[in-house]
């Protein structure tokens, strides 16, 4: 592998826009984590499931994913709301239930994500799916690179902007970062807890479908594609802090530079071994991230 | 003889520090109380002493050993047994079998489950829970959580007992009621006692010396009568009468 | 009122009659039957860790695969006698090697960090393979469904006692401390650091021997099925139905999950699976004792 390649625009490329829809995951990710200790172990699955609705919405209407990625989002920001509504309130309402989730939530989001990523394969059939959009090359300096990744990247980029904006300047943004700093004293304030924690939910799922749609722009799609978008989100959060939302961003372009120039200089069949063994080194090496809370025993 | 002894003892978090340059020493056998405002560095010192966090200077010495680098079992079984401030039970145990864990790897670990449980019930019924043997210790109230905390740290057959505001949150009589307790546990079984509290009446009443730290920094030290006029003390705790 | 006899009565009446069912049973009934040996052997082990101390673990999937992994690898090498012993010797050493920094980590992160190290040794296998130019490796002679049966049912029973024995004792009481606060067990002495670590080990032996049992059973080793995670999830699920805190506990979710699988598996896996999330989830809200938990909570209250 000459330097050259390895210095070249088309890994930079590469990076840049697995980074965009890694941050979109990965914030979130972190979203829900900051502000409610909740692991959604199931966020991989809003992933497919917007990919899912943009190959739908572009082979079976004709309609532009771009589109469709709005339809996803809308669609999963209600499911969000509605979710939290019908199930999480009621959890955080009921001081037994509660003590025992938190416990066990994991293995709570464990099912549900085995729950919707089979009940995609039933309905959808486990095949690898896959459309032509904007597949033509285009040539930015010495980076070849698919109109649809440069889409992709380009929206994904920007709606990261549009969140950095959002949680400094918004007030539900700020609501949101103050919930996630001191949940109890955000309440004392004056801030509606549960009106923000509905947002949240809404927020974190819209952000997962836009990249899934996005997603599915660039590579096929799957029922069990979701997983390693979980585990990569949780690498990204862990990396850049949980809680840390901008962090996440960080997070997400350390973990894409990984990946890349990893596999570019091994080979694409150890991307697994690259994600997973970041994952553990992070669990166990930086347990607090950058910025954050530790997770050790004692 | 010293039993414990601290050495010029720091700990620091970050910029912070909690505790700075504190020295002090209890014979076997003494009641020595532990006073100082919220956040003064009480509880540190405990932890301190506890094993659950390391000083970050000085050292501190249990029974000729030095203890400031191990962790909490092991300081355990040198003989120091604590209550925390908020209490701790093994909620989803009975009532005798938080003390039965506490008998069997303690300090002085008992080989049988038959005995461990043989000493349980004896303490149990010093401390006035002899009924509630069977309870889960998540049903019951405050103040036999506090009573299961003290039993259960006694449950290691420790040398030294160090007690963190046990008496918090204790009506009047329930506080008279358990000073007589830990007097009683004091002569019966030959312990030394560190306390903290912040009820200035249990402390006078219950030490033969106090202990008394600000901002981390010991500022007097001597009998209760002693501290009680002392002008350093009674300027940092403006208006704290003698009860 | 049920002594202590009357039960080791019944056991042994139940295990001689398990054992010799290969008498009766054709191999239809032979295999369900070696299933739910095998699950009742996997969950009980994990109980003896997961269930006492409250670390969960997602990641067993990896003992039943090193286990598996090894007497491949040492199959025609050595008398399958030792293999199957070795195995389990391996999968405890892995367990000893992974514990070590993995038990440092606490709740949930032990949860997915199991989850993500079995991952991460199966993709590691299945990259060693590769290198050595496997693509899978068939082993030709294996024992007859008969024998297998038997070293499971020995397996199983064992586990049982495992447990049962770990559970009374000094160890488990530990555990359970570690497991209501791990704090406040240590400052009365219990060594956490090395009572996880113990139980760890402890409870990778068996799946590690069972791992090396099912592989003789398939004659076909494949990393992406010898360590799927379906296999940890599967291992929770059961622990969770039936409940992990007695003996009886996984031994009831073993059964109830196999034979539901029995009823489900010929129409569609993604029904199989979806069930299996349907469980964990209804149970993890709503009887997260499992069921022998609830019974007892049940029978506990009657009696007054």
């Amino acid at each position: 592998m000459t330097l050259n390649v390895l210095l070249s625009g088309q890994l930079l490329a590469a990076v840049l826009v697995l980074a965009s829809l890694y941050a979109l995951v990965a914030v979130g990710l972190n979203l829900v984590y900051g502000t409610m200790r909740l692991l959604n172990v199931a966020h991989g699955e809003l992933v497919m499931l917007g990919g899912y609705v943009a190959y739908w919405g572009f082979v079976r209407f004709g309609i532009s994913p771009l589109i469709s990625a709005l339809i996803a989002m809308a669609l999963a920001a209600l499911a969000g709301a509605l979710i939290y509504i019908a199930v999480i309130r009621r959890l955080f309402r009921s001081a037994r239930l509660l003590q025992r989730v938190e416990a066990n939530s994991l293995l709570l989001f464990f099912g549900i994500s085995i729950i919707v990523q089979n009940a995609a394969a039933l309905a959808f059939t486990a095949n690898n799916r896959g459309y032509q959009y904007l597949d033509n090359v285009v040539v930015i300096g010495d980076a070849r690179i698919a109109a649809n990744r440069l889409a992709a990247l380009a929206i994904a980029a920007f709606a990261c902007l549009v969140c950095v904006l959002f949680f400094r300047y918004a007030r539900s943004g700020m609501a949101m970062r103050a919930i996630i700093q001191q949940r109890d004293a955000a309440a004392l304030v004056g801030i509606d807890v549960d009106r923000i924690n509905v947002q949240v939910f809404a927020l974190g799922f819209a952000l997962a479908a836009l990249a899934g749609a996005l997603i599915s722009t660039t590579q096929e799609i799957s029922p069990f594609m979701g997983f390693p978008f979980t585990v990569s989100g949780f690498v990204i959060i862990i990396l850049g802090g949980l809680g840390n939302l901008t962090g996440s961003i960080f997070g997400a372009v350390v973990l894409a530079a990984v990946e890349v120039y990893g596999v570019a200089l091994m080979s694409p069949s150890f991307r697994s071994i690259l994600v997973y063994g970041v994952f553990i080194a992070v669990l166990l090496l930086r347990p607090q991230g950058l910025l954050g809370r530790s997770i050790r025993a004692r | 003889m010293t039993l414990l002894r601290l050495d010029n003892v720091g700990k620091s978090y970050g910029g912070v520090a909690a505790l700075r340059g504190v020295s002090f020493a209890v014979g076997a056998g003494e009641i020595i109380g532990l006073m100082g405002a919220n956040g003064a560095g009480k509880t540190t010192a405990f932890s301190l002493i506890a094993g659950t966090q390391r000083p970050t200077s000085g050292e501190i010495w249990f029974d000729g050993a030095r203890i400031d680098r191990k962790p909490p079992y092991a300081v355990a079984h040198l003989g120091v047994a604590r209550t925390f401030q908020i209490v701790r039970p093994f909620g989803g145990l009975r009532v005798i079998d938080n003390l039965v864990v506490a008998a069997m790897y303690g300090h002085a670990r008992e080989r049988t489950r038959s005995a461990a449980e043989e000493r349980a019930r004896e303490i149990l019924h010093e401390v006035g829970l002899a009924r509630d043997l069977e309870r889960r210790a998540e049903t019951l109230t405050l103040a036999g959580r506090k009573r299961l905390e003290i039993a259960r740290a006694l449950a290691t057959s420790p040398r030294l007992l160090l007690l963190d505001e046990v008496l918090a949150g204790l009506t009047a009589s329930e506080v008279a009621e358990a000073l007589d307790i830990i007097r009683a546990l004091h002569r019966r079984r030959n312990l030394t006692l560190v306390v903290i509290e912040h009820v200035m009446r249990a402390l006078t009443q219950l030490c033969q010396r106090i202990v008394v730290l600000h901002h981390g920094e010991k500022i007097a030290e001597g009998s209760p009568a002693e501290i009680t006029a002392d002008p350093r003390v009674i300027a940092c705790y403006l208006g704290t009468r003698k009860a | 009122m049920i002594r202590q006899w009357h039960i080791a009565l019944i056991s042994l009446v139940a295990i001689g009659a398990c054992a010799a069912l290969p008498l009766v049973a054709g191999p239809y009934a032979l295999g369900i039957a070696l299933n739910i040996l095998m699950w009742i052997a996997l969950a009980e082990s994990w109980a003896m860790f997961s269930g006492l101390s409250g670390y969960i673990s997602l990641g067993h999937a990896a003992f039943y695969g090193a286990g598996a992994y090894v007497t491949v690898l040492l199959w025609m090498v050595v008398p399958l006698w030792l293999a199957i012993p070795v195995s389990g010797l391996a999968a405890a050493v892995l367990a000893a090697g992974l514990g070590w920094p993995c038990l440092r980590v606490r709740g949930p992160y032990f949860v997915i960090l199991t989850l993500g190290v079995s991952e991460f040794i199966k993709y590691i296998v299945i990259s060693t393979e590769a290198g050595l130019g496997r693509n899978g490796r068939l082993l030709i002679g294996t024992p007859s469904l008969g024998i297998l049966f038997e070293a499971m049912l020995g397996l199983a029973v064992l586990s049982m006692i495992v447990l049962y024995l770990v559970r009374s004792r000094r160890l488990g009481t530990g555990l359970l401390a570690i497991r209501e606060d791990e704090v406040a067990a240590e400052a009365v002495g219990v060594n956490a650091p090395a009572l996880k670590l113990l139980a760890f080990v402890l409870s990778a032996i068996i799946p590690g021997m069972v791992g090396g049992l099912m592989i003789l059973r398939s004659t076909y080793f494949e990393p992406l099925q010898a360590f799927s995670p379906t296999t940890s999830f599967t291992i929770v699920t059961i622990a969770i139905l039936g409940g992990s805190d007695e003996v009886s506990g996984p031994l009831l979710g073993a059964i109830l999950l196999v034979l539901m699988s029995e009823l489900l598996w010929a129409r569609a896996p993604e029904i199989y699976m979806i069930i299996l999330g349907v469980l964990l989830v209804a149970f993890v809200l709503f009887v997260p004792e499992g069921i022998v938990g609830r019974a007892q909570r049940v029978w506990g209250a009657a009696k007054g």
